[in-house]
Order: C-alpha cells, then sequence, then structure tokens
C-alpha cells in the first residue's frame, strides 16, 4: 500500500476533505480594507513634512492619539470576534473612529461591489506592500504583529482561491453589501424573513447597547445583540476557538457574564455547523446543559465530545497512542462528575474506579490525583477513611505540584478537622497553606473559596465579627481576570452571610437589599440560587417568628423543605413550639436528635447543639425545668468539644434561666456575668435583649432577698437595663417579648411606686396586647 | 384495503403504466419513466390495445410550441441546462413550462454540485438562492392555480429543498391527487413520513399505486411484516416477474434478519436482471454474514465489470476485502463509496467495522461518530462504539453506548447480551441477569444468553435457578444443536453436580454420561460416576432429606417426580420463571 493511501485512510469529514483553516470572508475582506485605509492615510501623515510644498488641494489629514488607540482597540475587538454584518461593522466605525476614515473605507467598498473582482485582486496584491518594508518602519505593518500575522494569513487565503472562488467570493460580498444597504433589497426581504423592520430594530439596539454601555472595552462580553441577526456566520478556526474559550472561561468565572444558556447553545451550533471538526464546542455545549441543569443532553455532549477528541488529536505525533489512553482516562472522570453534578452518587463512583483502574494500568499519578480527590468527596464524610484519603491526596498533589488540588485538598481537610473537633488555631493554621498556594499561583476563584470557608468557620465558632470581616474579604477581593469578577458559589454565600448578619441586628430591610442584590447575580435558573432561595427563607423564617406572622412562616418552612431538609425539619419544629403545639414539637425533635445520634455527618456540629437548645427551651416552656438541664448540658458539652463559643454562651444563658426558675438567682447571675461578653460581643441583638433580661430578672431576684435600699436600688437598676431591653427587642420586631418586657417594667415600677411611670408601660403593653394577643402560657416563660 | 389488489385490472394497469412512462419521459423525468417501464416490462404478458394510447391527446397550444420542445428536450438529453431553459421560456403549454422550470432546477442543482467542490466555507444562503427564486416563482403560479401535477411536484422538491417540509407534503399530497402516475411524487413523499399514523391521514388518492407507496413506506419505518405482507400480495396478484417488487421483499427480509430467505430473493433477482447493481449492497452485506466467499467474489466481479464508479460497487468490494480479511483495503474501498456518495451511511458503519478489525480504536470510533452524525438511529454504530470502548476496558463508559443501541432496537438480542456482559465486568449481576434473560425472551440470536445466566446463577450461588438456566441451554441447544461443545460440557457437568447434591442419582448419572461424551472434563466426570456408584450404595433415603431441606423450594417436590422427560432435564426449566427485584 503506497504512503499516499495511507494518510487518505485517515483523513475524514465530510467528503473526505479536510475543512480550510482560515479564508476570506466579506467581513474579513471589509476589515482588511479599514486596515489598508488606515495606514494609506498614516503613510501619507507620515510623508507630509517631506513634502517641501504643501499640497494646497488635498490638506492632509492626521489621526490624534485617541483615534490612533480607538482604531487599534476597535481592530483588536473586531479581529477576535465573529463575522458582522456590515451595518453593525459600520455602526462599530462610526462609533469608534474617525469619520474620514469611515467614508474612504465605504469608498473602497462600493468600489468593490461596482467593479467586480478585478479590484479584489489588484487589492489584495497591493496589500503585500504594505508588510514590505522600505526604509522607514513606522510606514508598515511589522510582519509579526497582530495586524502582520492576519494580513499574511488572508493574503495566502487568497492567493489559494482557484478563479471560480474567486467569483464565489465576490458573489458573496455582493450579498454582503447589498445586505448593508437594506434599502435596496425590498421586495425579496418581504417574503423570507430579514425584513425592514427588523434591520431598524438591530440598528437601534445596537446603539443603545453601545450608549448603555458606555465605553465598555470588552465587546464580546456583550454579544447577545448580535446573536438574533448574525446568520451562522463563518468561524474560522481562530474565531471558534477563541470563542469556545472564552465562554469556557466566563462560565467558570462568573456565569452572569457568559451568553445566556440558550443564546449559547444557537452558537455552538452554528459553530459546529460551519466546523464539524472542532471537538471542543460539544465540551462548551456540555457545560452549558450542566448550566441548566440538563441531563441528557450533558451526556450525549460529553460522549461526543471525548469521542471527538480522541481522534483530532495531532495524527503525526508518535505517542499519539499515549495520548488517547490520557483522554480516555479523563473522559470516564468527566462522567463521574457528570454525574455527581445530577446527585447519582453510585454512578458516579462507578465511572470513578473506571478512570482509576486506567490511570492505574498506566502509572498516570496526576489522573490519579484529580480521582482521589473525586473520591475523598463521594466517600463517607467524616470518617476517619475519608480524612486519610484527603491527607494523602495533600501530600501526593503537593509532590506532584498541582496546586489546586493541593489547596482544594487543604481546604477539604481543614473542613474535616473543624467537624470533627480539632482545636481552632490548628484549623486555621492549616488553611493558611492553602491561601499561601492560592497566592503564589494567584487562583482566585480558590481564594475566595479559602475564605468563605474562613467565614464559616468563625461564623461555628461563634466568632460573629470575624464572619463579617471575611465575608466581606470575599466581596473585597480583586478576582477579576480580564475585567471579569470572580462570581461563583463563594460570592454568593459570602452576600447571604451578610444578609443574615443584618438580618440578626434587625436591619430587616437591609437584609432583603441584599438578597435582591444577589438574585440579581444569580438569577433563579442558575447553579447556585438555592443558596440565596434558602437564605431567604431562614430570614424570613426569623422575622415572622418573631413578629408572629405565622402564615408566612408555615410559608417559608415549606420553601425550605425543598432547599435544605433539616433545617425545614428543626424550624418546623421551632414553629410548632412558638405556636403551643408542644406534643408535636416534642416528637419531631425527638425524631430529629435520634437521626442526628445516629449519623451526623451530613450537618455541622453546630446543628446538633442549635436541636438541643431547643429542645430545652421546649421542656423549660412547658414547666420541666430539669429535665430541660439534661438538653443543656449536654449542648455545652457539645459545644466545648467543638469550641463553638456562642453555642456555649447561648446554652449557659438559657442554664441561667433555668437557675433562675429554680430559685437560684446568685448563680444565675454569676453565669451571665461569665457569658455576657461573649453575648455581647457575637451575639444577634434578639440575643443580647433576651441576656439582658434575664440578667434584670436575676438581679431583682436577688434584690427581694435583700435590705430594703439595696433592694430599691437593684429594682432601679433592673428598670433601666429594662428600657435598653425593649428598644433591643422592638428593632427585632419581637413584639411578644416586648409586651412581656413591659408588663414585667410596669410591675418593677408599681414596686417602686412610679405610678406615672408605671401608667406609661402599662398603656404600652395595652396597645401591643391588641395587636399580639397571648394565646397561650408557654410563650411566656422563656428565657 | 388489500381487497384492491385482488380485483387489480391489470390490463387498466399496464395501460396506466404506459401512459405515465410516457407522460414522464417527456418531461425528462427520468426515474419514474424507468421505474414505470420496468413495472410495465414485468406486466409483459398483458396484451394491450395500442391504438387510444399512442394518439395525440394535446392541446393546440402544444402543437404549435412543438419545436421548442423538441428542441429543449435534446439540448436537455445533453445536459446543457440553460440552453434548454432558454428556449423554452416564451412557451405556454403545461408541458413546456414545467420542462422549462425542470431544467431550470436542474441547471442550478447541478452547478451546486460541481460548486461544491471548491467551496469555500460551510453551504451558506447563496447556494440556495436559486431555490428560493424557483420557489417565488412556482408559488405565484400556485397562487393562480395554475400549476399541474407534475409542477406541483417540482414545487414540492423546491420546498422539500429549503427544510419547509410540512408545506412540501402538503404540497405532494395535492400532487399525487392532480397526477397520480408519477412514481417520483410518492417516493418523495415517503422519505417525509416519520410514522403509521402520519400516513394514514394524510388524504391521499384511492389509486393502485397508492398500495406500493404504502409499502414502501412500511419498509422505511422497519415495518417489515406489513410490507412483506403487500408484496407478497402483489406478486400473487401478477407481479411475479417484477423486480421491482422482488428487490423489496429482499430487502425487506435482510431488515428482519432471514438471511436465507432474503438471499434467496436475492439470488433469483440476480437471474432476472442480471446487470442490476441496485440494492446490490444489501446482497453483499448478506452474503458476508452467510460467509458464502464464492457467491461474494463472483458478485464483486460482477459488479465492478458493470460500473466501478458506483456507491453499490464500492460496498460490495468492501465487503469482499472484508470477508477476505484485507481489512486495509476494504477501507479504502469503503472511502472510495463515501467519496461518491457522502451521505453512504452503511459505509460508516462498515468502516468502522473494519477499523475493529484493524485494532485501530480512535479511526473506528471516529468512523462510527460520523455513522451516528449521518443518522442518529444508526443501531450498528451505537453498538460498534460500544463494543470499541468494552474493548478498550471501560465497561462503565460503554454502557451508554450499549444503552443507546438497545433503545433503537428494543427485541435484538445482541444489544441486550452486550449490555449483559458489561453490566456483569461491573458487578451489577441483578442488572445483568435482567439482560440476560430479557435476550433470551426476545429469541436469542448467539444463543449465548442462556449460557451466561447460567453462570451467573452459578456465580450467585441459586443452584436451581442455574440448574433450570443450564437444563433450558442444554434443550435449546439439542433443538438447534449449533451451540459450542464446551458450555455443553459444562452444563452437564454442573447438572451432575446439582443432581448428585440433591441426591437425584439417576438424573444425574444421565447427565454425567453426557458429559463424559465431551472430551473437556473427561477426569471430573468420572469422579462424579463413581460417587454416583457409591452414593447408590449407601442408599436412597439421604435424598428425601435434602429435598426437604431445599430453600429454594418455588418448586414443588411432585412436580419433579411427575415430569419425566427423555433426557430428565426439563423438570427445573420450570423454574427458570425468576422474578430479581
Amino acid at each position: 500500500m503506497t504512503a499516499d493511501a495511507q494518510t487518505d485512510l485517515f483523513t475524514f469529514g465530510l467528503a473526505n476533505k479536510k475543512p480550510l483553516k482560515e479564508q476570506v470572508t466579506p467581513h474579513k475582506l471589509a476589515l482588511l480594507v479599514l486596515i489598508n485605509e488606515y495606514s494609506v492615510i498614516k503613510k501619507a501623515e507620515n510623508l507630509a513634512p517631506n513634502v517641501f510644498a504643501l499640497d494646497e488641494r488635498e490638506p492632509v489629514m492626521t489621526f490624534t492619539e485617541t483615534e490612533k488607540r480607538n482604531f487599534m482597540i476597535t481592530i483588536l475587538q473586531l479581529l477576535q470576534s465573529q463575522d458582522l454584518k456590515l451595518k453593525e461593522l459600520s455602526v462599530k466605525i462610526q462609533d469608534n473612529l474617525n469619520i474620514q476614515l469611515y467614508e474612504t473605507f465605504c469608498d473602497r467598498l462600493r468600489e468593490f461591489f461596482e467593479e467586480g473582482i478585478r479590484v479584489i485582486q489588484d487589492f489584495f496584491q497591493n496589500l503585500s506592500f504594505l508588510l514590505i518594508q522600505e526604509g522607514l518602519i513606522e510606514l508598515c505593518i511589522s510582519k509579526f504583529s497582530v495586524l502582520g500575522v492576519f494580513l499574511r494569513r488572508m493574503i495566502l487565503a487568497f492567493e489559494k482561491l482557484t478563479f471560480s472562488q474567486v467569483i464565489k467570493l465576490h458573489a458573496k460580498f455582493v450579498e454582503y453589501y447589498n445586505d448593508g444597504q437594506n434599502e435596496q433589497v425590498p421586495e425579496e426581504s418581504n417574503i423570507f424573513g430579514g425584513s425592514l423592520t427588523d434591520t431598524a430594530l438591530s440598528l437601534s439596539e445596537v446603539r443603545f447597547n453601545k450608549s448603555g454601555l458606555g465605553h465598555s472595552m470588552d465587546a464580546l462580553r456583550h454579544t447577545d445583540w448580535k446573536s438574533s441577526q448574525v446568520p451562522s456566520g463563518f468561524f474560522s478556526q481562530k474565531q471558534a476557538e477563541y470563542f469556545i474559550a472564552q465562554q469556557g472561561m466566563l462560565l467558570q468565572h462568573n456565569e452572569n457574564e457568559a451568553l445566556s444558556p440558550q443564546v449559547l447553545q444557537e452558537r455552538i451550533m452554528d459553530i459546529l455547523k460551519a466546523r464539524p471538526d472542532i471537538a471542543e464546542a460539544h465540551f462548551l455545549s456540555y457545560l452549558n446543559s450542566l448550566r441548566v441543569k440538563e441531563y441528557c443532553t450533558a451526556v450525549h455532549n460529553l460522549y461526543h465530545y471525548f469521542d471527538r477528541n480522541m481522534s483530532l488529536m495531532d495524527s503525526n505525533s508518535t505517542n499519539k497512542g499515549r495520548e488517547e489512553d490520557v483522554c480516555r482516562r479523563y473522559a470516564a472522570l468527566n462522567l463521574a462528575l457528570l454525574h455527581y453534578r445530577f446527585g447519582h452518587k453510585k454512578e458516579s463512583k462507578a465511572a470513578l474506579h473506571e478512570a482509576i483502574r486506567l490511570a492505574q494500568g498506566t502509572n498516570d499519578h496526576v489522573c490519579l490525583q484529580h480521582a482521589l480527590s473525586w473520591l475523598y468527596r463521594l466517600e463517607e464524610q467524616g470518617s476517619a477513611k475519608t480524612a486519610n484519603l484527603m491527607e494523602r491526596a495533600v501530600t501526593k498533589s503537593s509532590e506532584l505540584s498541582l496546586p489546586n488540588l493541593t489547596s482544594l485538598g487543604v481546604q477539604s481537610l481543614a473542613k474535616h478537622n473543624a467537624f470533627a473537633g480539632a482545636k481552632p488555631s490548628s484549623v486555621f493554621e492549616y488553611i493558611m497553606k492553602s491561601d499561601i498556594l492560592n497566592c503564589q499561583h494567584s487562583q482566585s476563584g480558590f481564594m475566595c473559596m479559602s475564605y468563605t470557608q474562613k467565614a464559616a468557620l468563625w461564623k461555628m465558632y461563634g466568632k460573629r465579627e470575624c464572619h463579617a470581616m471575611t465575608s466581606q474579604l470575599v466581596l473585597n477581593l480583586d478576582t477579576s481576570e480580564s475585567c471579569v469578577y470572580h462570581n461563583g458559589e463563594p460570592v454568593c454565600i459570602a452576600l447571604c452571610n451578610m444578609a443574615k448578619l443584618h438580618a440578626d441586628n434587625g436591619q430587616y430591610t437591609l437584609a432583603f437589599d441584599i438578597i435582591n442584590n444577589t438574585k440579581l447575580r444569580f438569577p433563579p435558573h442558575t447553579q447556585h440560587a438555592y443558596l440565596w432561595m434558602s437564605c431567604e427563607q431562614e430570614i424570613l423564617f426569623d422575622r415572622t417568628l418573631l413578629n408572629r406572622k405565622w402564615s408566612i412562616t408555615e410559608q417559608a418552612v415549606l420553601n425550605l423543605k425543598a432547599l435544605n431538609e433539616p433545617e425545614a425539619e428543626l424550624r418546623n419544629a421551632i414553629l410548632c413550639k412558638e405556636k403551643g403545639d408542644v406534643t408535636s414539637a416534642l416528637s419531631q425533635l425527638n425524631k430529629l436528635l435520634e437521626k442526628l445520634n445516629k449519623d451526623d455527618t451530613e450537618v455541622s456540629p453546630d446543628f446538633k447543639c442549635r436541636v438541643l437548645i431547643t429542645l430545652a427551651e421546649l421542656y423549660s416552656q412547658s414547666g420541666n425545668t430539669t429535665v430541660a438541664i439534661n438538653y443543656l448540658l449536654e449542648c455545652i458539652t457539645k459545644s466545648r468539644q467543638h469550641y463553638l463559643q456562642q453555642m456555649e454562651a447561648i446554652a449557659a444563658a438559657h442554664l441561667a434561666y433555668a437557675q433562675l426558675q429554680m430559685q437560684l438567682p446568685e448563680q444565675a447571675l454569676k453565669l451571665l456575668d461569665q457569658q455576657m461578653l461573649t453575648i455581647l460581643s457575637h451575639g444577634s441583638v434578639y440575643d443580647q435583649a433576651r441576656v439582658f433580661y434575664c440578667y434584670a430578672r436575676c438581679q431583682v431576684a436577688i434584690g427581694a432577698k435583700s435590705t430594703k435600699a439595696d433592694k430599691k436600688s437593684a429594682l432601679l437598676a433592673a428598670v433601666n437595663i429594662l428600657d435598653r431591653v425593649v428598644n433591643m427587642f422592638r428593632t427585632a420586631e419581637a413584639f411578644m417579648r416586648v409586651k412581656d418586657v413591659l408588663y414585667y417594667q410596669a410591675r418593677l415600677y408599681n414596686e417602686l411606686n412610679y405610678t406615672s411611670e408605671r401608667n406609661k408601660c402599662a398603656y404600652q403593653f395595652k396597645q401591643l396586647d391588641q395587636q399580639y394577643p397571648t394565646l397561650n402560657k408557654a410563650c411566656v416563660n422563656i428565657l | 384495503m388489500m381487497a384492491d389488489f385482488s380485483t387489480l385490472n391489470l390490463l387498466q394497469i399496464k395501460a396506466d403504466l404506459v401512459r405515465a412512462h410516457r407522460e414522464c419521459f417527456q418531461r425528462r423525468l427520468i426515474n419514474s419513466a424507468k421505474w414505470a417501464a420496468e413495472l410495465s416490462h414485468s406486466l409483459s404478458h398483458i396484451k394491450l390495445d395500442f391504438q387510444p394510447l399512442s394518439s395525440f391527446p394535446e392541446g393546440e397550444v402544444y402543437i404549435q410550441e412543438y419545436d421548442s420542445i423538441i428542441l429543449a428536450s435534446t439540448y436537455f438529453d445533453l445536459k446543457e441546462y440553460d440552453r434548454a431553459a432558454f428556449f423554452l421560456q416564451e412557451c405556454k403549454s403545461p408541458k413546456a413550462y414545467f420542462l422549462h422550470m425542470y431544467a431550470k432546477y436542474i441547471a442550478d442543482e447541478k452547478r451546486k454540485v460541481d460548486n461544491a467542490s471548491d467551496s469555500i466555507g460551510p453551504p451558506d444562503k447563496i447556494e440556495n438562492e436559486h431555490l428560493k427564486n424557483l420557489r417565488i416563482e412556482l408559488s405565484k403560479k400556485y397562487a393562480a392555480r395554475e400549476l399541474d401535477g407534475f409542477c406541483l411536484y417540482l414545487y414540492g422538491v423546491v420546498l422539500k429543498k429549503l427544510d419547509l417540509v410540512k408545506d412540501a407534503m402538503d404540497i405532494f399530497v395535492e400532487a399525487l391527487n392532480k397526477e397520480p402516475l408519477h412514481w417520483g411524487t410518492w417516493q418523495e413523499l415517503a422519505t417525509l413520513i416519520t410514522d403509521r399514523e402520519m400516513m394514514l391521514s394524510l388524504p391521499l388518492p384511492s389509486h393502485w399505486m397508492k398500495q406500493l407507496f404504502i409499502a414502501q413506506v412500511y419498509i422505511e419505518l422497519q415495518l417489515n411484516e406489513d410490507a412483506l405482507q403487500i408484496y407478497h400480495n402483489l406478486e400473487k396478484n401478477g407481479f411475479a416477474k417484477s423486480t421491482y417488487v422482488l428487490s423489496q421483499i429482499a430487502v425487506a427480509y435482510h431488515n428482519m434478519r432471514d438471511v436465507d430467505q432474503a438471499v434467496t430473493a436475492f439470488s433469483e433477482l440476480q437471474k432476472m436482471d442480471p446487470f442490476r447493481l441496485e440494492n446490490m449492497d444489501i446482497y453483499s452485506n448478506l452474503l458476508y454474514i452467510k460467509e458464502m466467499r464464492p457467491e461474494l467474489a463472483h458478485l464483486a466481479h460482477k459488479c465492478c465489470a458493470i460500473d466501478k464508479y458506483r456507491v453499490e460497487t464500492c460496498c460490495v468490494i468492501g465487503n469482499y476485502y472484508s470477508l477476505r480479511s484485507q481489512h486495509e483495503k476494504a477501507v479504502l474501498y469503503f472511502q472510495r463509496s463515501l467519496k461518491l456518495n457522502p451521505h453512504y451511511l452503511a459505509a460508516w458503519t462498515l468502516m468502522g467495522h473494519e477499523y475493529m478489525e484493524m485494532k485501530n480504536t480512535s479511526a473506528a470510533i471516529q468512523a462510527y461518530r460520523q455513522a451516528i452524525e449521518v443518522n442518529r438511529r444508526d443501531y450498528r454504530a451505537w453498538y460498534g462504539l460500544g463494543q470499541t470502548y468494552e474493548i478498550l476496558k471501560m465497561p462503565y463508559y460503554c454502557l451508554y453506548y450499549y444503552r443507546m443501541a438497545q433503545q433503537l432496537r428494543p427485541n435484538d438480542s445482541r444489544m441486550i447480551v452486550a449490555l449483559g456482559e458489561a453490566y456483569e465486568k461491573l458487578d451489577k449481576l441483578q442488572e445483568a441477569k435482567k439482560c440476560f434473560w430479557k435476550a433470551h425472551s426476545v429469541g436469542d440470536v448467539e444463543g449465548t444468553a442462556l449460557i451466561k445466566l447460567a453462570k451467573l446463577h452459578e456465580r450467585l450461588h441459586e443452584d436451581r435457578l442455574a440448574a433450570g438456566a443450564y437444563s433450558e441451554f442444554i434443550n435449546q441447544a439439542n433443538i438447534q444443536g449449533t451451540f459450542s461443545y464446551e458450555d455443553q460440557s459444562q452444563a452437564y457437568k454442573y447438572l451432575a453436580n446439582f443432581y448428585l447434591t440433591n441426591g437425584q442419582l439417576d438424573e444425574a448419572y444421565d447427565a454425567a454420561q453426557k458429559c463424559a461424551e465431551f472430551t473437556e472434563n473427561r477426569e471430573e466426570v468420572k469422579a462424579i460416576l463413581r460417587q454416583i456408584q457409591q452414593e447408590r450404595t449407601t442408599g436412597v433415603p439421604q435424598r428425601r432429606e435434602l429435598r426437604i431441606d431445599d430453600s429454594c423450594g418455588s418448586i414443588t417436590t411432585d412436580q419433579v417426580d411427575l415430569d419425566h422427560t427423555p433426557i430428565r432435564l426439563s423438570p427445573v426449566s420450570c423454574n427458570l420463571r425468576f422474578n430479581t427485584p
């Protein structure tokens, strides 16, 4: 078999012809004209001083520096974007460039249109002169510049054309030109789409976009407007690759800036129509399907990509077989990822094991590391085995210098350690390792992730201010990559954190403002939308629970159920408790506790503490203080074990309240004194108010036992504290509690014989009581 | 509907065919004319009175324009279409108008094809410009109701090319109502139909041609039994000599994988029409499957002698080389056929198979993918991809492909067995069992499903089920006699052991005896036989005890005792009814 036949054997594509990498299209022709005219004018400008006598007839035009810059930027954008219509091109040129340049440009195009192929061929012949250096360097385009390469590519592509192809190019150009001068083809457009209204619309739209976005540097980012009008334009290899790379990056980095899923899919179809050999387009389509959670298409695309990719890799390279192996491994790995994304853990594991087996067969450590980092993700969370896997992943990937895998492993291990009850200082120290790596390799995504994780850890440990600070750091981080800010999960979480922090301070409107902003940044159909959805419901729940709008609270619980099941269960129990439905609350809480005792790997440790506190509250509300104490002590132990400071403080406050009820106010006061600092610095406004209220009551209780003078001063001090408490409860919109405090305050004033103050309080109480009547006794007997 | 044909008036049909041929030929619709002539030829035993047919029923205008038409027709025959169109510009008669438009259409299509070789970039708007122009002109005439059946056909074709399928269908139906004798219209319509209901809902004329059309559609929709029924009916009623009907029958048999019937049909067709190339690629596939090397060689030789630049010829030769295990050459010929017609789907798949034989997996994947791109419903390509990945030791990855293939051919045991094997490799034994069972129940082609099922049961220690499957396998093997000896001996051995542990010594003895007929495992069998002897001497009672202990008691002991077949193996077979969760 001859060598010729051998090569023939391995060429693919329809009609066994490799599609051209580059070709002259009317749009590119127009760009060439633009470049040519620019350099001609510039040449004249440079030559002008040499001409002694100034030419009277034709004043030499010059470009200002801004014009030069604008030209360069516009040309670069045009080279990188896909083919435009003449109308759009004209608008761009008119908006950005010198008007005289535009006129000569139009003249030249008209010449092409009227005179036919001769002019085009002459033009190309002259074009090569632009590249030839003749003395002055400024006069020509360097061969190796962006423009130079573009020119050379075009000249080469044009040289390759046969005569009939040149004719065809001209025919295409005529159509392109006619399309630009839209009034010439009315009768055709009436019948087949592309109507006049359409074009008018597009023009106005373009204008609007331009003005609306001001001097936007990146035209491609805002290409939505192009999609509707551009017919399946030709993509050269370069254009398609650039497009795919850019969209892929945007999808990862900031989904909002990428094209909308529908438009993107259309564009991908266009690319595939023009260049069926670009396998990466399938991958982009896969990413796009993942984004809208479309399982079937995603699977098809993934398989298609890897089928294609395998054979399209450099066929003449010697290690082709090896590369194919690599590709296959990653195909299986990606399949695992896909299944994971859709929550099919078993399938994911099966695919992962396949990848591991293939990688082991060829000793591919890098692939194995990737697989390992997936493996510990798929394994049972919180088990020692998983921790072991993580440790191995960290050491091995740092050996192989895979910074992102190392960083990821460090973060996972830190989380694991934190959950397992390691010392906070050691956890943070460990995370620092990941920070250093991120900093060295400037991985903005990982940096955000690390900060978010730190924020979460601070929150878990009960350090509110640190939590707030790290959340804000995420938002302030400079994560821009080519002017696009990172907009992923960490950012969403940070925003939600901020919203919750504001809500805790009783600034509900601000909180909802933040949530609304988050909604804009992460539209409901996107991947991370569930985060703000659950955050919104939680804030709603907290607020309406306090201000007694229970219909909304119930709705919030229902909504939450779809997003975060355990959280919804706990909150449902809380709601039942508040409504006075003690039995169902108790049974729900017990069920929840049982579940947690069996397996608490799915939730963070503070969740269990919250369940315990709620249980204790429930018991103490129903008068079973002794039982409540058991739960509180368990909660305190658990919080100490995990260093959950705030949780511990709140539990202690509950304990103090229990002691108060058991007629032990001195001890209660001591306990409160201990915890006051933590609560005041890190508790929410509601918690602070509760603790103060309890503190005041303790003081009164102690005062009651002492001498008269002491008693009076104690009562006065308590009254003062209560004023503050009322204000705090009001900010938190806990009107029932305000009522309660007012009643208590009135009693104190009565004791002190301050009648007018007493009456004032009583009056306020009366007003509130009409609005929020007390329906069961359980809600009074509470911390 | 069937009744139409038994009462067919062959005389009328013959007259129709003659007229159809004349009308089509005058309009240079050569393929339809050829079809009519072929069918008419097959009815050559019917004698017609040609007198009324040969007279000119044409109008006054036609006579006036006769010269122009003749000139144009001649140019047309010489493939100078633009010239033909030009000389018909002024003509008014419907025939001349059709020829004018048709020439224009053909001229542009030819230009398009000619230019395709040096096209730059993907097909774009300009290339369909002429179609749009034709459409405008035809739609004007259509609105004025000036189009006859043939012009409507042309209009429909243009619409179809512009992807306006819905409109095209309406126009075709209208054309058929005006001109039911034009086979081309029926054919174009047939390609647009996607399911049976769609076809039945169309308001088609009740003409005898409709039967042929329905049969054709059935073939395309893979409703082969229905198609065969119609064709056999036709054969009985006077079309026995029609090569068209015969070839369609052969294709139907081929689609049903009834290889022998199809081969007979094709060889008969060969005798009737020795220089025919159409459908010969299918014939070669059949010969390949049957491994009839001399016949295939002969066919290849003949095809090559007739016309070597035909898709079918290349495919036949490719198949021939493949059968000779000269895979490189086979690929070369498949590629040639693709050069001749890039949309010739079968070649892509066949090429994939060849690459597989050459162990060039990536090229195979590529070829299969291309086949899928041309037609997503090509189950062989999906299956091929699955096989490729299985060879590459990616059992989980290949599941997807097998599933696709199985979806497309739900009742093809080969796909299900492949799926089962993949599951088995992944240790998903329940799924694997389901697959093998299903493969057995849909009619196992390769006869491997049962033995695989049995081995699986054996692996899972489901003794009764395993024994059931093994005995069913042996029954099948005895009926068909095509199974491998190794499997059979293993089955007997297992059964012997099974009966032995269950204390059914007679059955065990029979099975062991059978097993001894094979060379494998002879030593082990001897051991078993010795053990049986030993058991016999120690006594029977033990057997009862074992029976009672048997936990797998989905079958009563009485039944086992009652049902005795000669080889005493089938009783357990009713145990095969298993239901995995």
